[in-house]
């Protein structure tokens, strides 16, 4: 936010500008990427297992494959996850619950990572609507989720915007430390002023109550590792443990649309 | 006949013994204004007996009775000599002519000395308004701190900002007095223009190093900024228009001799040409500060002199009535110089200052505002005693009450957010100091001395326990008033200085510093929304402990100056944060910092020309500025933000003929330590960049040149001006502000790193005035 404001206080005044420049940088040994979701609605769920991609060179998916991968609840159930491809490993029965706390375990090697999360109860989301509001020097055009944040603070959410089927790549987020109780009335506006919704674009929103760590990954997350300015960059604050990037979380989901007019 | 000589030989040694001493005692000031005149030398022509005035003006020396010849001194002024025969207290008002004045050009005197030789004091520089006014900076405003930053030593944290990093400091170690008042942001619009207005400054000393015990708070500098009292004599207009800001500075006396006002104004006006626009998106937005200081002082009879000052200034943001944030600082200073007999000099202080931000949002769904701020109530004793030429002892006291109040959020029922009040923090920070200037031999002068901080975190509020994952374990609640924890660190202040012969020296000094107030700031550059806390009994207070020695010459009569510095400092309790902080608000911003070292240590060579056509001067300085903190970069030793390997700065000013005066500089600094990514991921197909070290990279190069002109348009007895034009980074360099990175648009597995550049060549002009 803070070189956002820098910036456009002094694109009202000044030469300032921007050009792409060729970068050296040393390649850190690859670290392992998890990522791991479970949520309420019928499974499969997927956790993937790859590995960070040297800076210079052009992403590719590096699944890892033949790891053992469990998901087991505090009620005692467990599951192996088979590997679809590599990498990729998949629930068969396993369907979330709310309030139950999930544990993800992988062996891989010689290497073990565990991760834990509490799946909230489910906070509705009761509809969708539109507003116009001011990016900037822009006037644009934002979907606003509506749901009502339970007395008592601890809840935190998040939110896939997808728009006319792509994924919107900002990340959205809130927690109620200024919001216990209230319903709630901020959009998801897209940061970048020249985005906005048209008319027609079809908005699906989905909705995700998460646990506290979980908010702090994606917090985290959008301060420090998008690459988007940050202050001080450094890794998301992950609820891994075992020294692998990524993260494990059990959330709610909750999706609704909406075609805009 | 042998026993007769050796009887009047000791009748003549009991004669001298029994010589009355007396003291003489005064003010050093300019004649024509009435200012006084710091750091002017007094000495006795023909001995090696000499004092210098304090902040003041004010000088005492004690002789035995007898004839002398005084020779008073000062950088900048005509030397005068004044012959005396003392047998009685005698109270001497001095009044010096500016030097060259009468010849309206600029001369080689040899008493244009510079700096002490002799002196103890190392690691300070001086800048007299003269010397501010002729160096091109930013838009061509005359700027204190920028003109500083081509110092060796001394560099802005962010490049185009005035935040400053002194001896690889942070921006918040230094201690910034305007009049005596702390000022918290020293700094306009973000940070490209500071916060004093040169016009209404007499003097700016800045201490690198060896700061005397009066000073402390703060860890890496003191930026003592005094302004002028007031022209007692005639009234004066001087002011000036300039293609970002308009400034206006009114003095004069109110009774001839006694008493004189000062009161000055600054508005920048960049922002008015945006209301021109038809753009509703343009015209709707505003961006400008204003500043405003004023003085009165009185002369109460011969012992007393009373001054009265006061500093106001804000900044406004906005962007259309979506957006703003404007901010500002209010400080007023009373003092009370009272001498107790000639040799015994006192100045009391009543200080106030006051910081404020307010943040203003109506956009998406919600309304609502934020203030935050924080007060101070400071309380200064200083009591200086010439007890003999030989011996100068300086002791006092300083107490201060700090008041923060971090946020207020407030917007009501439609706002889209709960009225919010995170709780107060109350401090009270209090310091004794003794010191003593002692003139050991000719060759030696030592000064020596101490300061104690004794710092109290008071209530009311609540503190907590943590446990090292940052988590509250207990929350202890404390009523109004009461005391939490408090902290006590004795601060040795020591400098030695040995004479190699009347034109170099060598010195050495070592000082404790201790640091109550910290600034939580991730950027370092100092953003009006940084949030400073006191200690308490989690967060403790910073120390530091720096050595430094130095070599000191004058050459060819005091034309040239070389000083050679090189320190060390190790650092305590440095603070950072953890990956990921939440430092906006939150109530228990405590919990979200880590602790640990820091060390920085550097050389320092610089060589001025301080007369002739040409002067100027070239400066290097090798530094290095490293932080050790559990929790941050595996626990190794990385650099901090600031830490820039090398730093020139290279500052003519040459006087083509008595209307024109041309000046450049050109600035070369390696840049800042930066984290760049070493990896990459995707997850959701967003993607995520890896950091396997902290601040393992460096920022490309930076260096600029400017360039600027001055012509006497006029020059009468009632009316002068003068313009001003010139170019900032005058080859048009694009330094880099920042790098980003993002996908590339037609192929996203590729990535591009982007970089921002602030400014290109920025021409300017303006136009000064004088009656």
């Amino acid at each position: 936010m803070k070189h956002s404001i820098i910036a456009a206080a002094f694109f009202i005044l000044t030469t300032s500008c921007q050009k792409v420049i060729d970068l050296k940088v040393k390649d850190a040994s690859p670290k392992y990427v998890i990522e791991g979701n479970v949520t309420n609605l019928p499974g499969p769920y997927t956790v993937t297992l790859s590995r960070t991609t040297p800076f210079n060179t052009s992403w590719q998916f590096k699944g890892v494959g033949g790891a053992t991968v469990t998901i087991s609840d505090n009620l005692g159930n467990s599951e192996t996850l088979q590997e679809s491809q590599a990498g990729v490993y998949q629930t068969t029965g396993l369907t979330g619950v709310e309030g139950r706390t999930y544990a993800l375990h992988i062996t891989v090697g010689e290497l073990t990572f565990t991760a834990s999360s509490t799946m909230p109860h489910q906070v509705n989301l009761d509809s969708l609507y539109i507003r116009e509001l001011v990016n900037f020097t822009k006037t644009v055009k934002a979907a606003v989720p509506v749901f009502t944040d339970p007395k008592g603070q601890g809840n935190a959410y998040r939110f896939n915007q997808y728009i006319n089927g792509r994924l919107d790549k900002s990340l959205y987020y809130q927690n109620d430390d200024f919001t216990d109780g209230l319903t709630n009335s901020f959009a998801l506006l897209q940061p970048d002023p020249d985005s906005t919704l048209h008319v027609n674009d079809r908005v699906e929103v989905d909705m995700q109550c998460i646990d506290k760590a979980i908010y702090e990954y994606w917090f985290s997350l959008d301060q420090s590792s998008n690459g988007d300015g940050s202050d001080i960059p450094a890794n998301p604050v992950s609820n891994i443990q075992g020294g692998a990037l990524g993260y494990f979380s059990a959330h709610t989901s909750q999706r609704r649309s909406l075609l805009v007019k | 006949m042998r026993l007769l000589f050796c009887l009047l030989i000791i009748s003549l040694q009991i004669r001298a013994q029994e010589l009355p001493k007396h003291t003489i005692s005064g003010t050093v000031r300019a004649s024509g204004s009435g200012e006084s005149i710091l750091r002017a030398t007094v000495t006795v022509e023909g001995k090696n007996i000499g004092v210098t005035s304090n902040d003041y003006g004010f000088f005492s020396i004690t002789l035995p009775d007898g004839a002398y010849t005084l020779v008073i001194s000062a950088v900048g002024w005509e030397t005068k000599s004044i012959n005396i025969y003392l047998h009685d207290n005698l109270q001497l008002q001095t009044n010096m002519e500016q030097q060259g004045a009468r010849l309206g050009e600029a001369t080689v005197t040899a008493q244009a000395r510079g700096r002490s030789i002799r002196g103890t004091q190392m690691g300070v520089e001086h800048l007299s308004t003269k010397e501010i006014k002729n160096v091109p900076v930013l838009f061509g405003e005359r700027d204190v701190l920028k003109t500083l930053q081509l110092l060796p030593g001394v560099k802005p944290v962010s490049q185009g900002t005035s935040g400053l990093s002194v001896r690889g400091g942070s921006s918040d170690q230094n201690l910034i007095l305007l009049d005596e008042a702390p000022v918290y942001n020293a700094a306009h619009l973000l940070g490209f223009f500071s916060t004093f207005n040169s016009d209404a400054i007499k003097d700016v000393t800045l201490y690198k190093g060896g700061m005397p015990a009066q000073y402390g708070g703060r860890l890496s500098s003191v930026v003592d900024v005094r302004m002028n009292d007031g022209n007692n004599q005639d009234f004066h207009v001087n002011g000036g228009l300039g293609l970002i800001s308009a400034k206006i500075n009114v003095e004069g006396p109110l009774q001839k001799d006694k008493s004189s006002f000062l009161f000055s104004a600054r508005r920048t006006y960049a922002d008015m040409f945006l209301k021109l626009s038809n753009d509703s998106s343009v015209n709707k937005n505003s961006l400008y500060f204003y500043d405003l200081n004023a003085k009165l002082n009185f002369t109460l009879g011969s012992k007393d002199k009373l001054y009265l000052s006061g500093y106001f200034g804000r900044d406004n943001m906005a962007s259309q009535d979506v957006f703003g944030l404007n901010w500002g600082n209010a400080t007023s200073t009373l003092r009370w110089n009272h001498t107790f007999g000639p040799r015994f000099f006192s100045n009391t202080s009543l200080i106030y200052s006051y910081y404020n931000y307010k943040l203003r949002i109506n956009n998406n769904g919600s309304n609502f505002n934020v203030l935050s701020e924080l007060r101070d109530w400071n309380i200064k004793e200083e009591l200086q005693f010439y007890l003999n030429p030989r011996n100068n002892i300086r002791a006092g006291f300083n107490a201060i009450y700090h008041t923060l109040n971090p946020g207020v959020l407030t917007g009501g029922a439609k706002s889209g957010v709960n009225d919010t009040a995170f709780q107060k923090r109350f401090g009270l920070e209090n310091a004794v100091f003794v010191n003593n200037s002692w003139k050991a031999s000719d060759k030696w002068n030592i000064s020596y001395g101490a300061r104690l901080s004794i710092f109290s975190a008071l209530g009311k509020g609540d503190f907590y326990k943590m446990a090292p994952d940052g988590s509250i374990l207990d929350t202890l609640h404390y009523k109004g008033g009461q005391v939490v924890k408090t902290y006590v660190n004795p601060e040795l202040r020591l400098a030695f200085s040995y004479q190699l012969d009347p034109a170099s020296s060598l010195k050495v000094s070592y000082v404790d510093n201790t640091q109550n107030m910290h600034l939580i700031s991730s950027t370092n550059a100092g953003f009006p929304t940084d949030q400073w806390v006191v200690s308490n009994n989690l967060i403790r207070p910073e120390k530091s402990h720096q050595v430094s020695l130095g070599y000191y010459k004058n050459f060819r009569e005091d034309t040239y100056e070389v000083t050679v510095e090189t320190y060390y400092k190790a650092l305590e309790n440095q603070i950072d944060y953890r990956d990921g902080a939440n430092l906006l608000g939150n109530g228990t911003l405590e919990t979200e910092l880590l602790y640990g070292k820091g060390r920085a240590y550097g050389a320092e060579w610089l060589v001025r020309k301080k007369t002739g056509r040409l002067t100027g001067w070239v400066g290097y300085t090798w530094s290095k500025s490293q932080k050790q903190i559990a929790g941050i970069n595996d626990g190794k030793w990385y650099n901090a933000v600031q830490d820039r390997t090398h730093d020139i700065s290279v500052v003519g000013m040459y006087k083509l003929n008595p209307k024109w005066m041309l000046s450049a500089n050109w600035v070369y600094t390696t840049g800042n330590a930066v984290s760049l990514p070493s990896g990459k991921y995707k997850e959701d197909g967003r993607t995520v960049y890896y950091y396997s070290e902290r601040n393992g990279y460096r920022m490309p190069a930076y260096h600029r040149l400017d360039l600027s002109a001055t012509v006497q348009l006029k020059e009468k007895k009632h009316f002068s001006s003068e313009l001003s034009f010139g170019v900032y980074n005058a080859y048009n360099r694009n330094n880099a502000f920042i790098i980003t990175f993002r996908d590339n648009k037609t192929d996203p597995s590729k990535t591009e790193a982007v970089q921002t550049t602030l400014f290109g060549a920025v021409p300017f002009i303006s136009y000064n005035f004088k009656f």
